[in-house]
């Protein structure tokens, strides 16, 4: 093709992008202008350190708003905020968690003010709370990664399923869903994937359970334990570092999204909804998928070393049955594997 | 009308405090600052078993409590002290009537070495021992393995968790009964002997009965230090899956979400356990301090060893290779490790992981300056708050002193573990909340080191006498005056020891840091915890050498600068 003809095709992409169902990014100068009055405002996240001066100085240059961030896992995240709300002194506008089901919680406590993201709009209806308490901004998926020393591209378990072969024996980790968000995740994607019957033949395979992701990454990485399920940012990250570690995607993956929130005592409302809307803009989602995780929208790419969300099969947990069941589940997971 | 002599036969000290003013609204700061760090946190340890995390009552932590599980968790625990003690005192003590009361060449250089193990916190025995003993990967498994052909060691077990444990523990048994050996009057033993009893008889008849307090209070001291320890049991017991109670606290304590409640349930009932241990220890202590303060300035009758004494020496070796020597130096060959059972060689040696913990993550930088601003905190509160308390012990007599004296001690008989999860409960509900921050942590290490403080201190204010004060007095000085410029430069050398020993403490601190911090919050300790949970090997070694030597050095500073002044340690 001659370079005009290029062009063309190019601008036609572009305009049927805009038209068909990117992301529009609308902020209404009346937000604008509130936000900008209350002048700060203060945000629970999860967001990797690498990230997080990023988007605190773009967002300050371009609305002025300071940003204060409290960073912690998901389940630091969740118990900072229960304890707050026990000493009625809650300090967070915006908050990000990784287990969609703990906003349940909170929202039973009358917590969380419901929002309905503008910039959002075009998100399937699964990544939304139906009550706007919540919006999925980023997602994750939960791989098999092995040692390579140990085990052959041929012999690596190609699902989860297979992790109850009496072959693994010895040779498996896992991270426990009674410490992490997304470890409880996992684990009742697990469940509706392989059943009790499958916690109770890595039970028989004396799977190490590790308090977290980074217990059994490493134990992979030493090479203590061959195969392992890990969390899709942090075997990116490692793989970036350069470890030479195996990765399989299952064939049914659990899949997960961490998603945004504001409390309803905000102090900073205005602010609040203003960087949320913010967080759906192409300058945040485009900057996901270089850090390791998966943007919302699949325009904006995905992580390096792994494949595109809609080239897998997917398994969403049930959200209604995870706030149900999290503490039997819980409970049963404990008896048969950690103690 | 007689006229009837009157001989005031009080001691000087008596008619002095007799004769204070007491300073009333000093007392009632006092007491509501140790109420409120000490008798609040236990306050809502009790209530708080009774609530759910939103604040309904409920009984379900107790229902939870005496189901099997639990149930065994707590004889676990007991089980896990009984043996580390039944192995520890008899170990201490062994080698206190070698160093003591035998000629035994270098026995001197035992005693120093023992005192050395002291300063390290069990934690690292049960580090080191899983790096030498670990199934899979070590090092005295892998070094036997071809020449026997077999792995035999399994750290991961109930006995490798007390054989850890009580090498971290016998130094404290040695130094009780060594001290209480040395106090025994040798001109009862001359007797004895010139009566004709053998040395065996005069050592069962005569010595063991005198240090059988010391004994007694070791055995007591160690059990409820056992109860609180944690090192062991978190490093060996989790993955062995041996739940004892400072660990399965950590363990609910660390979930998500955490179960505080349910802690404090747990820990009441426990805490009805170590109260028995408190009335035990009660009792027993009333009676040592009668032999301690005979015997000063004696020279004990040494027994001679003889042929014997090469066994002594080959025991004694061996005891403080097992628990200080090999330790040492095993965590120090980890932390330089590029693969940390790879053995000693030039290729295996690394300098990275002490790199990486000063510029990497920040979290040992994070460590180390709460490390010291913790402790540094403690020590101005404990001396601040101590200096007073155990002034008005030892000196005063009523009831508000004994109150007090109470309040003061509670903590030396409470299980740290037990102590913390009051704190959080206290500190995590309104009206004063201090949850995340420095400053909880600071008031739980305050509680805690009190009584640590307030021992010594009043120790040597008993010594000094009250003439002196009296004799200010009368010329119209103060009470604070007299305290300033008569008491506290007495006190020099005490409230130095006595702060070095606080500092250690706050340093080695690890079972109410675990259940206490959050991110930014953490001491080094606890980020050699972390890096342990998250497996980085080398860089949990390569803090843990830092902490070792930085408190070696410390104590070796105060130990020499007590010398000099020829105070005896």
């Amino acid at each position: 093709m001659t370079k005009f003809r290029h062009s063309i095709a190019a601008t036609v992409a572009l305009g049927a992008t805009l038209v068909l169902g990117g992301p529009a990014f609308s902020q209404s100068a009346d937000l604008i202008k509130k936000a900008q009055e209350e002048g700060q405002l203060t945000w629970y996240t999860t967001t990797p350190t690498s990230l997080l001066e990023q988007y605190t100085s773009a967002f300050k240059d371009k609305y002025g708003i300071e940003v204060t961030v409290f960073r912690g896992g998901g389940a630091q995240i969740a118990q900072k905020l229960a304890l707050e709300l026990r000493a009625r002194k809650v300090e967070a506008d915006v908050v990000d968690l990784s287990d969609p089901s703990v906003i349940h919680q909170l929202n039973e406590r009358k917590a969380i003010a419901p929002y309905e993201v503008e910039n959002a709009a075009s998100l399937p209806e699964s990544l939304k709370a139906p009550d706007h308490t919540w919006t999925a901004y980023s997602q994750h998926i939960f791989p098999i990664i092995y040692n390579k020393d140990l085990v052959s591209e041929e012999e690596a378990p190609k699902s989860y399923a297979e992790l109850a072969d009496p072959k693994w024996k010895d040779k498996l980790a896992i991270a426990s869903p009674n410490y992490g968000a997304t470890q409880m995740i996992f684990a009742k994607g697990l469940l509706e994937i392989g059943g009790w019957e499958l916690i109770d033949a890595l039970a028989a395979n004396n799977v190490l359970v590790g308090r977290g992701w980074p217990e059994s990454q490493n134990a992979v990485v030493t090479g203590e334990r061959a195969v392992a399920v890990d969390l899709s940012i942090r075997t990116f990250q490692a793989l970036q570092k350069g470890a030479d570690l195996g990765l399989v995607i299952p064939e049914e993956v659990v899949a997960s999204y961490a998603v945004a929130s504001i409390m309803a005592d905000a102090a900073h409302p205005n602010a609040a909804k203003l960087f949320v809307e913010w967080r759906f803009s192409e300058e945040v989602e485009s900057t996901l998928a270089s850090s390791g995780s998966y943007p919302v929208w699949p325009e904006y790419g995905h992580p390096e070393g792994m494949p595109a969300l809609d080239s897998m099969n997917l398994h969403y947990v049930n959200l209604d049955e995870l706030v149900e069941e999290h503490a039997d589940i819980k409970r049963r997971w404990t008896n048969t594997l950690e103690r | 009308m007689t006229e009837t002599a009157i001989t005031d036969t009080r001691s000087s000290a008596t008619r002095f405090a007799a004769q204070m003013p007491r300073s009333l609204p000093g007392y009632i700061l006092l007491f509501a600052i140790l109420a409120g760090t000490v008798l609040y946190p236990m306050y809502w340890l009790a209530i708080g078993s009774f609530r759910t995390e939103w604040g309904d009552w409920t009984l379900e932590h107790y229902r939870e409590v005496f189901t099997p599980f639990y149930l065994q968790v707590m004889a676990n625990t007991m089980l896990y002290a009984a043996a580390t003690v039944a192995i520890a005192v008899p170990l201490g003590g062994s080698l206190a009537w070698l160093v003591a009361r035998t000629d035994m060449p270098g026995r001197g250089v035992v005693k120093a070495l023992v005192t050395i193990t002291f300063v390290m916190p069990p934690l690292f025995h049960a580090l080191a021992f899983v790096f030498l003993f670990q199934p899979q990967a070590g090092i005295v498994n892998n070094l036997l393995e071809p020449v026997i052909g077999l792995r035999p060691f399994n750290i991961f077990s109930f006995e490798g968790m007390v054989i850890a444990t009580a090498f971290g523990l016998f130094p404290q048994a040695f130094l009780l009964i060594e001290a209480a050996l040395r106090g025994v009057d040798p001109s009862l033993e001359e007797a004895a002997s010139a009566s004709g009893a053998s040395q065996l008889r005069i050592l069962r008849t005569v010595v063991l009965p005198l240090v059988t307090p010391a004994i007694l209070t070791s055995v007591v001291l160690g059990l409820i230090e056992v109860l609180a320890v944690f090192g062991p049991p978190a490093v060996i017991g989790v993955p062995a899956k041996i739940f004892v109670m400072s660990s399965q606290v950590y363990i609910e304590l660390t979930s998500a979400p955490p179960r505080i409640e349910f802690s404090a349930a747990l820990a009441v009932l426990f805490l009805q356990i170590a109260i028995l241990l408190l009335v035990l220890q009660e009792v027993l202590l009333r009676r040592r301090s009668y032999v301690t303060i005979i015997g000063k300035g004696f020279r004990p009758r040494l027994t001679r060893l003889r042929g014997w004494r090469w066994c002594a020496i080959g025991y004694c070796t061996l005891i403080v290779l097992i628990g200080l020597v090999i330790p040492t130096l095993i965590l120090m060959l980890v932390s330089v490790s590029k693969v940390w059972a790879g053995g000693l060689s030039f290729d295996n040696f690394t300098l990275q992981y002490y790199l990486e913990a000063i510029r990497g993550d920040a979290r040992a930088a994070t460590g180390l300056t709460n490390t010291l601003l913790l402790a540094f905190a403690t020590l101005a509160a404990t001396l601040a708050v101590g200096l007073p308390v155990a002034w008005i012990v030892t000196r005063q007599r009523g009831l508000g002193a004994k109150v007090l004296r109470f309040v003061a001690f509670l903590p030396f008989s409470i299980p740290a573990v037990i102590f913390t999860v009051g704190v959080i409960l206290a500190f995590i509900n309104p009206p004063v909340v201090l949850y995340g921050t420095l400053a909880i942590i600071l008031v739980c290490y305050f509680g805690r080191f009190l009584p640590l403080a307030v021992q010594p201190l009043s120790d040597s204010l008993r010594q000094i006498d009250g003439s002196l004060e009296e004799a200010a007095r009368v010329v119209g000085s103060g009470s604070v005056r007299t305290m300033i410029w008569i008491v506290m430069p007495l006190l020099k050398f005490a409230v130095f020891s006595t702060s070095v020993m606080i500092f250690v403490a706050c340093v080695r601190e690890i079972v109410s840091i675990a259940l206490l911090y959050s991110p930014g919050t953490e001491t080094l300790m606890m980020t050699a915890m972390i890096y342990w949970e998250e497996g980085q090997i080398q860089l949990t070694a390569a803090i843990v050498v830092f902490i070792l030597f930085a408190v070696a050095v410390f104590y070796g500073i105060s130990r020499l600068v007590g010398s000099r002044s020829g105070i005896r340690g």
